[in-house]
């Protein structure tokens, strides 16, 4: 048997073998390719593709040619890089309302999932990208200061590698227990946590995540200790609430409202000096004297170097989309608050961050 | 009576899912969740991330149908190459590799693929009708389940690894090690440390899954496929008869049996569907009557994984429909499919939208059944497929595994965690050394870790917290216990001078 010949079948039978192999091989880039991002159509085209008239058209000298004059078309699509996987919250806001962007920005827009290590891998593959505006990216705050704050971490870029394009939303966080806990109001809470430090376990979701800054932030000002048990993310979290595991949670109304509808959580207090819209009876945190700001907000932002005029002219079109009332329903179902903040002002907004985000750090050990 | 009540409302649901429409779904995400499974590379999380915008157009509960027969659809036809050809088309298919193929290699490719679709069809519809039955109190009481508890019930599985040891204790125990060396890789969970990352960032959030599974068991087959001089007609070819009924029900008990634990293990948050496969599997060995037709081709071992498998995959949806809660990345992005359409899965998703939610269950055993029905005659072509010169079908194989490491998060790096495992994977072929144990430990030792320091978060540092909590005693108690016994039974043996018996009978 084994002195037959290595390859019986030769002739037609062995070439429709190498066709089928061939045709699988396509086949298997071909799904790659689909598999590895969102390569869709849009729903519809946009309408109108909207070219600002950055030059008049007299101009004494010869009319400049401004960077936008063929933005956006010349990219093609625009690649928003999500530097998280899909199905996270990131993801499916964005998902929800990737319509609204493509209408208003004029051009069909190509979601990357890249994730790994918090943001970290996706977002510095979008801080190398050419800066010429047909790639952005969407971050989440304060994680994305984590990121490269945490020297342990080495991040491969910091701040001045990007650019801010604008501020979309936010989501405050509440402080919340189980609604058969002995703390009725927040008041409870604190004396309790001042009285006994150390002992109430707080289910965080993740290192450094916004959730455990605005945890150690308010373990500062109440100059107290909570044990943080550190789980994967906001599901698991709130599952350690509910299962008895934790006392206390730090986290948005999106994840946490139905349970409180339920009547299993309540809220006792709202991280922010404002009531929140859609809860207006839960007292702001700065009520009890305590100073903490807590939320997790997502914005836009491009690698450092993008021309300033396509900076605006995203922003701008961001604004336009914020103000729209379909929009502004989608993500209210969400349970997000539309907070919508320009190039500057995401800046100014950004940097205070840094500082809160390197001060958790030290409050770590 | 909630029985009662929901029996009705599972009617019609029942009514609703078998619509045309509905029942196309079904069938299009079926027959496409098998091809992707079948292709080693693309899984589940790829196909659905490319269908979830295209479902925006369509009703979300016709969506979602869709989208959960991918789901497990994928997990059924993952079991095809893995019995077929030793390469496992999904991670979580890797324990139909270990019975699947010795059944191909003795000609027998129509029983294992039989048992496979019947298993997988007994699973599912267990699962289900527990999921109708008790799902939503389950759920809360799976909420329970903390991380001590969960550590100490990793830390029982791991004994399982003894069993899983094929003739060497102590090979199977260094291959267990090396998973657990494997599970530290990436960063530290309570601390934010890099741990074993050599400074490349894509290893800070660990080995991805994917690649680590489709080089150790896929690309080390392929590699041994191209060591050995192969001439064709000498390849098992022969579908083999279908098994006799008898063969089948005798598996029932395995099957009910990896039903339960799949189930179970499916609706704790987090653990993933290859946990409930390998834990299947060593459970049948442990049980069964004969442990050393375990690697040889054991119907149980065909089974019982294949069960918990699919009755796993059903099991993961019930926290996220009742809760809100996702216990994996795939279920999370079948969420985010409701959450698009505007319904929030929670705790009152089925009295708020009943009419959205209860065709997708009935479609759950329909998609299983559908599975089975669709899949069976195909076995024949599957089959077909295998008598491909091996040269061109090991090669189709390698270039899905390259192109599909890379396709997840889109990084080079996993190509090579690919290569690299897959040299790894040939040589503890090539020396004997055990896989499952390293699976085993690598995918549980992940979760295992957290619990602990969870854990010891939770208690400041004390490890009392292991014991102060009922749950977790009972477990730390049969921990002890199943020690002690297999002590002293060991050292009976020696004193009474008998040969070193095969482990699995040292308790």
């Amino acid at each position: 048997m084994r002195t037959q010949s290595k390859h019986p079948r030769r002739g037609s039978r062995s070439s429709s073998w190498r066709l089928l192999t061939a045709m699988l091989g396509v086949l298997a880039l071909v799904l790659a390719a689909c598999g590895s991002d969102d390569a869709r159509e849009p729903a519809e085209e946009p309408d109108a593709v909207e070219e600002p008239a950055e030059e008049p058209d007299e101009e004494p000298e010869a009319a400049e040619p401004s960077v936008l004059d063929d933005y956006p078309d010349r990219c093609g699509t625009l690649d928003l890089i999500i530097p998280f996987g899909p199905g996270g919250g990131l993801d499916t806001q964005m998902r929800a309302t990737v319509q609204d962007f493509e209408r208003e920005i004029g051009i069909s827009i190509n979601i990357l999932n890249i994730e790994g290590a918090g943001s970290q891998v996706g977002t510095v593959e979008m801080v190398e990208a050419d800066p010429d505006g047909c790639t952005i990216g969407m971050v989440s705050l304060p994680s994305i200061q984590s990121v490269y704050v945490n020297p342990e971490r080495e991040a491969g870029f910091d701040a001045d590698d990007l650019e801010q394009i604008a501020l979309h939303t936010a989501d405050t966080h509440f402080v919340t227990v189980r609604a058969d806990s002995e703390w009725e109001t927040m008041q409870d809470l604190i004396d309790y946590m001042v009285e006994n430090p150390g002992e109430l376990v707080s289910s965080g979701q993740g290192i450094l995540s916004p959730q455990h800054l605005s945890t150690v932030r308010f373990e500062q000002e109440l100059d107290t200790q909570l044990r943080i048990v550190q789980f994967d993310g906001g599901a698991e979290s709130t599952a350690g609430l509910l299962g008895g595991q934790a006392d206390v949670t730090f986290d948005g109304f999106g994840h946490l409202s139905p349970h409180v509808e339920s009547g299993d959580l309540r809220f006792l207090a709202v991280l922010s000096d404002t009531p929140h819209g859609d809860a207006p009876d839960v007292p702001p945190i700065t009520d009890f004297g305590v100073n903490v700001v807590g939320e997790v907000s997502r914005g836009y932002v491009a690698p450092a170097g993008t021309p300033r005029e396509i900076v605006e002219y995203l922003a701008e079109a961001i604004q336009r989309v914020t103000e729209d009332p379909g929009h502004q329903e989608t993500i209210a179902d969400i349970g997000l608050q539309i907070r919508y903040l320009g190039p500057d002002d995401f800046r100014a907004y950004w940097t205070p961050f840094e500082e809160a985000v390197g001060g958790a750090l030290e409050g770590l050990d | 009576m909630i029985y009662l009540a929901t029996l009705s409302e599972l009617a019609t649901g029942f009514g609703a899912a078998l619509q045309p429409r509905f029942l196309m779904y079904a069938l299009i995400g079926c027959a496409l969740g098998t091809a992707v499974g079948v292709i080693p590379g693309i899984g589940p999380p790829g196909a659905i991330a490319i269908l979830l915008p295209l479902s925006f157009h369509m009703d979300l509960t016709g969506a979602v149908i869709m989208l959960a027969a991918i789901y497990y659809g994928v997990m059924f036809g993952g079991s095809i190459t893995s019995i077929l050809i030793n390469v496992p088309g999904e991670p979580t298919c890797t324990v139909a590799t270990f019975d699947g193929y010795p059944l191909t290699q003795q000609g027998k490719a129509g029983v294992a693929l039989t048992l496979n679709a019947v298993a997988s069809f007994v699973g599912g519809f267990i699962a289900v009708m527990i999921l109708v039955a008790i799902g939503p109190p389950l759920a809360r009481w799976a909420l329970l389940i903390g991380p001590p508890e969960l550590f100490i019930v990793l830390l029982l599985a791991f004994l399982l690894v003894a069993v899983l040891g094929a003739d060497s204790l102590a090979k199977a125990t260094l291959a267990a090690l090396l998973g657990l060396l494997m599970a530290t890789v990436g960063m530290d969970p309570s601390l934010g440390v890099a741990r074993f990352t050599f400074g490349a960032a894509p290893l800070l959030s660990g080995l991805s899954l994917a690649p680590v599974f489709m080089g150790l068991f896929g690309l080390s087959e392929v590699m041994i496929n191209a060591q050995r001089d192969l001439d064709t007609s000498k390849l098992s070819t022969k579908f083999g008869i279908y098994p006799k009924i008898k063969e089948v029900l005798a598996t029932g008990p395995a099957m009910l049996r990896g039903s339960g634990i799949g189930f179970v293990t499916g609706i704790i948050p987090g653990l993933g569907a290859l946990a409930p496969t390998l834990i299947s599997y060593a459970v049948e060995k442990r049980v069964s009557k004969d442990p050393s037709q375990f690697g040889k081709g054991a119907h149980a071992g065909v089974a019982g994984p294949e069960s918990a498998n699919n009755a796993g995959a059903i099991s993961a949806f019930i926290p996220m429909l009742t809760l809100g809660i996702p216990g994996s990345a795939t279920i999370a992005i079948l969420m985010g499919a409701f959450i698009i359409h505007g319904v929030t899965p929670g705790p009152f998703l089925f009295t708020n939208h009943p009419d959205v939610v209860w065709p997708i269950i009935a479609s759950m055993i329909i998609g299983n059944f559908i599975l089975v029905v669709l899949n069976l005659p195909l076995v024949g072509v599957w089959v077909r497929f295998l008598r491909m010169p091996r040269p061109y079908l090991m090669a189709v194989i390698m270039s899905f595994m390259v192109i599909g490491s890379y396709s997840v998060g889109n990084s080079l790096a996993n190509v090579w965690l690919l290569l690299v495992f897959g040299v790894v994977g040939f040589v503890m072929k090539k020396l004997n050394f055990p896989l499952a144990p390293l699976a085993l430990t690598f995918v549980l030792g992940i979760f295992a870790e957290r619990s602990f320091r969870r854990s010891l978060e939770m208690s400041d540092g004390s490890l009392a917290i292991f014991w102060t909590q009922p749950i977790a005693r009972v477990g730390v108690i049969a921990f002890l216990l199943i020690l002690a016994i297999s002590a002293v039974m060991r050292i009976r043996r020696l004193v009474r001078g008998e040969p070193r018996t095969q482990m699995v009978d040292a308790e």
